[in-house]
């Protein structure tokens, strides 16, 4: 399915290369790449006690000590930031990954079957995306316990109907062609042809997609954690780190500004990787 | 045309159904006895089963669910055991400032996206367009409830000229109403400006590679003519259907808008009913904003087909 | 003794900015247009003839047009000096312009009445009531029936053909001095398409308008132009009165052209004489002769030199080293 191009001579090398990603892409990448990092080796990093309740010295500014500075327990800024962000990062790639597969599976059988289950499928889709996605994730986090594996698995069933939908429109567009149709006719079975042939076509257009929608789950995370309705204290996470701290935003505003700067750099530099990335494999001008 | 109507309707009818339905489940298919939650561990078992009664918790799950959903159509949601008031009183009430929240951010998204976008698609890959762009990148990446809490420190904290919080109802006093609505619903209207803006300049840019604008200019139109009056139209149709589905995302911020600058809205009522364990407060705004959000995607799909008019005319010939 | 030409081009040129490097597009065009004249530009695709018509118009956009030189007078005008205003008050008013696909050429969310109708106000000030009378007449000048009901339409509830006479009646709605046709009936039907020339010589001869009618069909300008030039990797190889130059080409490829094209004449299963090869890409072109390559009477000098632009007596002018029936070999 690959052609290959050859070279053209150097006179008529193109006036606009763009070869691969832009120049832009290589520091927002590097973020995640430290981000990523330092919130799995938190526990191995020299850094205060997330924890560590100090109610003398509550709200100091950032130091060589305190590098965000306290907040309104005297606990580091900097170290919770982190411990918070691992929180923010485990269920934005953990929801995405759930919707992923879920949807995709639905998606998946959807396009290549049809019919009925298509239309089960589709109905069930469509009642899910006639609630308002936070509201229908607060209301059942609202009376179900707390936990980070609900909060994953509830942001990722949001996620679902979208990937349900890319994965059925790309199924039903391989579906039509020939090495499906070759496929059948040597008499490769259903589910064989599922995995190997229709499957591997459908990772490309989903990548992309998953990495945009890594940053959404991160913004609903830290929506419901400023609700209080995320996983509980004494967890740190950044949205109920800046809930908390909202009080001190004129004496302190580190405490509040720390998570919520980590909380910027990192969607920023999933939506500048992942808009590269589409752009990458999609080919077209994408939206921005 | 009038079975298309029907059909509509009757697709309007299954899924308000269905909303209903899934809202129920949510509510009373959680784990634990909501009873015992209310009123903690040290409650008698008496005051238990009377609490359960009146909460109608007594009652098989079907039978509940058909209580409340006849209780529904009749307009009565419950009642809220804390406050005495009935919960569809309690939504109606406060629905007007959350409805104000909407709309106004609504207006600012779009009256910020319609020139920025139209701008940059007349002259892509200009520095305008980058730095619209880059603000737009930046906008999109940051939570509503940070966008809020930034402008509350600049305009409220710092520059002393907008309160944190509070509100005023329009009919009291409308430059209160104006003061503290103004940085709620500047907070969310940013927030979504990106998507609009970006979704314009895209369908725009390519509206403006095809021939007829070739043709607008060969006859002579001035640019600005050319990309209001004949890049414009083809290219808001998709921008109509996003605001309408945007509605839903635009709820869910109202919320967190709500929240942050406690305006007594729908969505603090909703936050409010679930730190106090309202379940019946809970359930009956989920199934409010349900049906809201459902209108507001059929009325936008009515309006697509009436402004596009290929569309109009197939659905005729159908 | 002919009087001053209206359109007076000289050396063309207009390359464009394309993600492969800078094509060449329009390499060096000259002619003259007068009053009432058809000049028929007949080339393959990729020739440059659209680029051409654009280039007169200044329909190009900046960000595609890497370098234009040389100069276009029309009339009084410098097309090339002009400044976007002026040239937009030209536009559709003196010069106007149809495009091959008029499906995709008229506005598909605007009543086609509407579409003209904006034309007359632009230009000639129309008020609303008036603009409409005006348009509904021009529809049924260009020979659509039910006029009046009609410009209430949207394009695609009419046919090719009548699409194509709306975009002529938003042309001629200023009476404009020329009009450049891009492939007018390439996208139609042939039977439409004898209709839409028809239409356009009777308007021409009734407005006494000057007409350039691009085509890579021979056929069309045969009966309609009074002048063809053939136009090759961006350069005019060929120009003179249609009838001498189709029964006596000069020019190699010309000769080509006419042999490829098939006739009603020959028995069937007759297989068509194809110029073998490609035109070249014009973003690095040959030294020498462009059709050299592809000519079966090219010998030495013509891939070596450029050649010369020969002047004949009749107003002939063709670009040959080895022009046929004036030298051998």
């Amino acid at each position: 399915m690959t052609v290959s191009v050859t070279k053209p001579p150097a006179h008529l090398a193109p006036i606009a290369a763009r070869q691969w990603f832009g120049p832009l892409v290589y520091i927002p990448a590097a973020w995640l790449v430290v981000a990523i990092a330092a919130t799995v080796f938190a526990g191995l990093l020299p850094l205060p006690d997330p924890f560590k309740q100090a109610l003398l010295r509550t709200l100091q500014p950032p130091s060589a000590a305190h590098w965000l500075g306290t907040d309104s327990l005297g606990r580091d800024v900097f170290s919770r930031s982190i411990v918070g962000l691992r929180v923010s990062l485990i269920v934005g790639i953990g929801s995405v990954a759930f919707g992923l597969a879920l949807g995709g599976a639905l998606g998946l059988v959807s396009g290549y079957f049809r019919g009925l289950i298509d239309l089960w499928i589709s109905a069930v889709m469509t009642v899910v995306l006639s609630f308002p996605p936070l509201v229908l994730a607060i209301a059942i986090m609202s009376y179900a316990q707390p936990s980070l594996v609900l909060v994953i698995v509830v942001l990722g069933i949001l996620f679902v109907p979208a990937f349900a939908r890319i994965a059925r429109a790309n199924t039903l567009s391989l579906v039509e062609r020939e090495f499906v149709l070759a496929a059948r006719a040597i008499g490769m079975r259903d589910g064989f042809i599922l995995l190997r042939e229709i499957l591997p076509n459908l990772v490309a257009p989903l990548a992309a997609y998953s990495m945009l929608m890594v940053a959404v789950a991160i913004i609903g995370e830290a929506a419901l954690s400023f609700l209080g309705l995320s996983v509980p204290p004494p967890q740190p996470t950044l949205g109920g780190m800046i809930a908390a701290e909202r009080a001190n935003l004129l004496d302190a505003p580190w405490s509040v500004f720390g998570p919520a700067g980590f909380l910027f750099l990192t969607i920023l530099s999933l939506n500048i990787v992942g808009d590269q990335v589409q752009r990458r494999l999609d080919g077209r001008e994408a939206a921005i | 045309m009038l079975r298309r109507s029907l059909r509509l309707g009757g697709t309007l009818v299954g899924i308000l159904f269905a909303v209903s339905l899934i809202t129920f489940l949510l509510m009373n298919l959680a784990p634990g006895d909501a009873a015992l939650a209310i009123l903690g561990e040290t409650a008698t078992a008496e005051s238990i089963a009377t609490l359960r009664q009146r909460l109608g918790l007594d009652v098989p799950l079907l039978q509940r669910y058909l209580n409340w959903l006849g209780g529904v159509l009749t307009g009565d949601l419950g009642e809220s055991f804390r406050a005495n008031e009935p919960v569809l009183d309690a939504i109606v009430g406060r629905f007007p400032v959350t409805l104000q929240l909407l709309l106004g951010a609504q207006v600012v998204a779009l009256a910020l996206a319609l020139p920025i976008g139209i701008y940059t698609a007349y002259r892509p890959r200009s520095l305008a367009d980058k730095t619209a762009l880059g603000v737009a990148l930046a906008f999109v990446s940051t939570p509503p409830f940070l966008i809020g809490i930034i402008l509350i420190y600049v305009f409220a904290l710092q520059l002393g000229v907008l309160p944190a919080t509070g509100y005023v109802p329009l009919g009291e006093d409308l430059v209160g109403n104006f003061l503290t609505m103004v940085l709620p619903i500047a907070t969310l209207g940013l927030f979504e400006f990106p998507i609009y803006m970006r979704l314009l300049r895209s369908d725009m840019i390519q509206t403006l590679q095809q021939n007829f604008i070739l043709l607008a200019r060969a006859i002579g139109l001035p640019p600005w003519r050319i990309l209001i009056t004949h890049a414009l139209r083809p290219s808001s149709l998709s921008l109509i259907t996003v605001v309408g589905i945007n509605m839903g995302r635009l709820i869910g911020g109202a919320v967190i808008v709500e929240v942050l600058f406690g305006l007594p809205g729908v969505g603090q009522l909703l936050v409010d009913g679930i730190y106090q364990r309202e379940y019946l407060v809970v359930q009956g705004v989920v199934l409010f904003v349900g049906v809201f959000f459902v209108l507001i995607n059929t009325l936008v799909d009515l309006l697509y087909s009436m402004l596009d008019p290929r569309v109009r005319v197939d659905s005729i010939r159908h | 003794m002919e009087a001053l030409p209206l359109l007076s081009v000289r050396d063309l040129r207009s390359y464009l900015r394309t993600p492969r490097g800078m094509v060449r597009a329009v390499d060096g065009v000259s002619f003259d247009l007068h009053a009432g004249e058809t000049l028929g530009v007949v080339g393959e695709t990729g020739c440059g003839k659209s680029v051409l018509a654009r280039s007169i118009m200044g329909l190009l956009p900046d960000s595609v047009l890497v370098k234009e030189s040389g100069e276009i007078r029309f009339g009084e005008y410098d097309l090339r000096q002009a400044g976007e205003r002026e040239l937009r008050r030209i536009r559709g008013r003196e010069i106007a312009m149809i495009f091959q696909d008029p499906m995709t050429s008229l506005n598909p969310v605007m009543r086609i009445g509407a579409q003209i109708e904006q034309v007359l106000r632009l230009h000639l000030g129309f008020g609303a009531r008036q603009a409409q009378e005006r348009a509904v007449e021009l529809l049924d000048s260009v020979g659509i029936a039910s006029a009046r009901r009609r410009a209430a339409n949207y394009p695609h509830e009419m046919s090719g053909g009548m699409r194509q006479r709306v975009m002529i009646a938003i042309a001629l709605a200023c009476d404009p001095k020329l009009l450049i046709a891009d492939e007018p009936t390439t996208a139609l039907d042939v039977t439409v398409q004898a209709q839409i020339l028809n239409l356009l010589q009777e308007q021409q001869e009734k407005r006494r308008m000057a007409l350039i009618l691009i085509t890579h069909n021979l056929g069309v300008v045969a009966g309609m132009a009074d002048k063809v030039a053939v136009m090759y990797a961006g350069r005019f190889v060929e120009h003179g009165v249609t009838s001498d130059l189709l029964t006596e080409p000069r020019m190699p490829y010309t000769a080509a052209l006419l042999r490829a094209a098939p006739r009603l004449a020959d028995p069937p299963h007759t297989k068509l004489e194809a110029i073998g090869g490609r035109p070249p890409i014009l973003i690095d072109p040959p030294a020498g002769c462009r059709f050299a390559s592809r000519c079966p009477r090219s010998q030495r000098d013509c891939e070596r030199d450029p050649p010369e632009t020969f002047h004949a007596q009749s107003g002939r002018r063709y670009t040959c080293w080895h022009p046929i029936g004036l030298s051998d070999g």
